[in-house]
């Protein structure tokens, strides 16, 4: 698969939010045990409102159908998470053509200055036990990737291992950025609650982009 | 775990409706999901806009002060969570009278990242914003680090210099340099003695032992600098106290006011304890008393302990603290 359609990329984003939805409780549990216990409760009503929104509005450009994800999140969820999740979305927007579909290297340049944006906003850096953990090694492996094949199935398997990995490697650190910080040496051993919430969203790409292929478009 | 509440989700929603039905005569909401609260009667064309934004569950903290002489206006998130950049945004157009707008809130993560965006999306229609962040937490990082400190019931003070600034039709660059001129004059630190519990997890996030206290602690529960045993009210002002005159000194001839913040569960009473103690040991050192505030300012839900916040004044300051406001949550005139 050397495009994805529209109408594709709407079926990864709903199940990515229909994911999302279903874990919320295993996020709330996370985030009770090393932030304030919001950000699974956040996400759900985000990508709750992400799903209405999907599910009403028709789209046709790759450009207009994410940035209307992101201000969606941005809107309607609040918080530190609702900025970082928006600014992920949207912060690379100029690269996604204003087309019906987009190709490999078209969606590593979007989210990879999308990583860049949230950096930016968050003032923060891979390392400090936050949903850039999972973004970033998600985004490295999407790239090298892309590099080798121009194959969006293969990519976005590449992206959901990458922030899996990621995610995992979060668990030992220790955290420097965000409310959880202020619960430092007692987030060691837990994942960051935004970086799980980033590997379930790479999780439902890859998952749903492997139904798409050999579909009729 | 007891809790006055109904469902958890309409926790803030519900709230908001209480006020609003409340202080209508004063107040308004700008949009149907009553998330950002403005004055009714329009600000003075030419006034420099003075707005705030946070999360819920530290009443009379942040909306409280929209009235006269204070704000115009606060976006009010989830239990303990900063509202979107969007409804920010939607804030700052709306207290903007031609003069810019003083964006004035609590160093917390996604307030600045929030507040930061919504200054960008109004920057592209030629709207002037300024931003001042408050950060007078002591006990949040030591002095080498203020300039990453928590804001907290100090910002109290700043709202009324800042809405005191704007009314004397300074512009946007006075009134944010006289806050912050006021904000490099406040510190404030805090105890507790109980949790708060946030209504939709449904208990308490941390624990404080039953004859404990923790000094320093956050208004969200953030872990303070010394867990100790339950001591006399007097030690617990000394501790306190102790730790912000090491931070910003104080010398014989000074003028302060103080505030004696209730977190939410604590009896008026205790305050005054605490408050006979500073002015004691403040007298003592040749030091004077202007206008206290004694009660309960900035909130941390049920949790029980106070906090103290000394604001060194000056000519300036002490008029802009003078000034008379009346919001539906504060006022000076009785003080």
């Amino acid at each position: 698969m050397k495009k994805i359609y529209v109408k594709e990329m709407r079926r990864l984003l709903l199940c990515a939010a229909d994911k999302i939805i279903e874990k919320e409780p295993y996020l709330t549990e996370l985030d009770m045990a090393i932030g304030d216990g919001d950000h699974g409760t956040g996400m759900k009503r985000g990508f709750t409102a992400l799903k209405k929104m999907l599910e009403c509005e028709e789209f046709r450009e790759m450009d207009t159908l994410c940035k209307a994800v992101g201000v969606e999140l941005l809107k309607s969820m609040g918080g530190a998470s609702g900025v970082i999740f928006g600014t992920m979305f949207l912060g690379g927007i100029r690269y996604l053509p204003h087309e019906p579909y987009a190709d490999c290297s078209q969606l590593v340049q979007w989210l990879s200055e999308g990583e860049a944006s949230v950096e930016r906003r968050g003032k923060t850096k891979p390392g400090q036990k936050t949903m850039l953990d999972a973004l970033m090694p998600a985004v490295t492996a999407m790239g090298r990737s892309c590099r080798s094949s121009d194959d969006i199935v293969r990519m976005l398997q590449a992206g959901s291992e990458g922030a899996i990995q990621g995610m995992e490697e979060s668990k030992g650190m220790r955290s420097r950025a965000g409310r959880s910080k202020n619960f430092r040496e007692e987030t060691i051993g837990l994942p960051d609650p935004g970086a799980v919430s980033t590997s379930l969203i790479f999780e439902a790409f890859a998952e749903e982009i492997k139904k798409c292929e050999g579909k009729e478009r | 775990m007891k809790k006055i509440m109904n469902d958890p989700n309409h926790f803030v929603p519900e709230v908001m409706e209480g006020i609003l039905m409340a202080y209508g005569d004063r107040i308004k909401f700008l949009d149907e999901d009553k998330k950002i609260l403005v004055r009714n009667a329009p600000a003075r064309k030419g006034k420099v806009g003075i707005v705030t934004a946070g999360g819920s569950g530290h009443l009379p903290v942040f909306l409280g002060y929209v009235g006269d002489g204070m704000l115009d206006g606060c976006a009010v998130g989830d239990v303990f969570a900063s509202p979107s950049a969007k409804k920010m945004e939607e804030m700052i157009r709306y207290a903007d009278q031609g003069s810019g707008v003083l964006c004035l809130y609590g160093n917390y993560g996604g307030d600045v990242m929030n507040f930061e965006m919504a200054c960008e999306n109004v920057m592209f229609d030629d709207m002037e914003t300024m931003q001042v962040l408050v950060k007078d937490d002591v006990a949040s990082r030591p002095i080498t680090e203020a300039e990453h400190r928590r804001g907290v019931a100090g910002m109290v003070y700043a709202f009324k210099i800042a809405g005191a600034a704007a009314d004397d039709m300074c512009s946007l660059k006075e009134v944010a340099e006289i806050t912050q001129e006021a904000l490099d004059r406040i510190r404030t630190m805090g105890f507790a003695l109980s949790p708060c519990i946030v209504p939709k997890a449904g208990k308490a996030t941390f624990e404080i032992g039953e004859d404990e206290l923790e000094l320093g602690m956050g208004i969200h529960g953030e872990p303070g600098i010394e867990v100790c045993g339950m001591m006399e009210a007097d030690r617990i002002a000394d501790k306190v106290l102790d730790k912000i005159l090491e931070d910003m000194p104080l010398v014989d001839g000074d003028e302060v006011s103080v505030m004696i913040n209730g977190l939410g569960a604590t009896p008026l009473e205790e305050l005054f304890l605490l408050y006979r103690r500073v002015y004691r040991r403040l007298s003592k050192r040749g030091i004077s008393v202007y206008m206290p505030h004694i009660g309960e300012f900035a909130t941390s839900m049920e949790m029980a302990g106070a906090s103290i916040t000394i604001f060194k004044l000056n000519e300036r300051l002490r008029k802009y603290l003078r000034v008379p406001a009346n919001t539906p949550f504060y006022t000076n005139l009785n003080k």
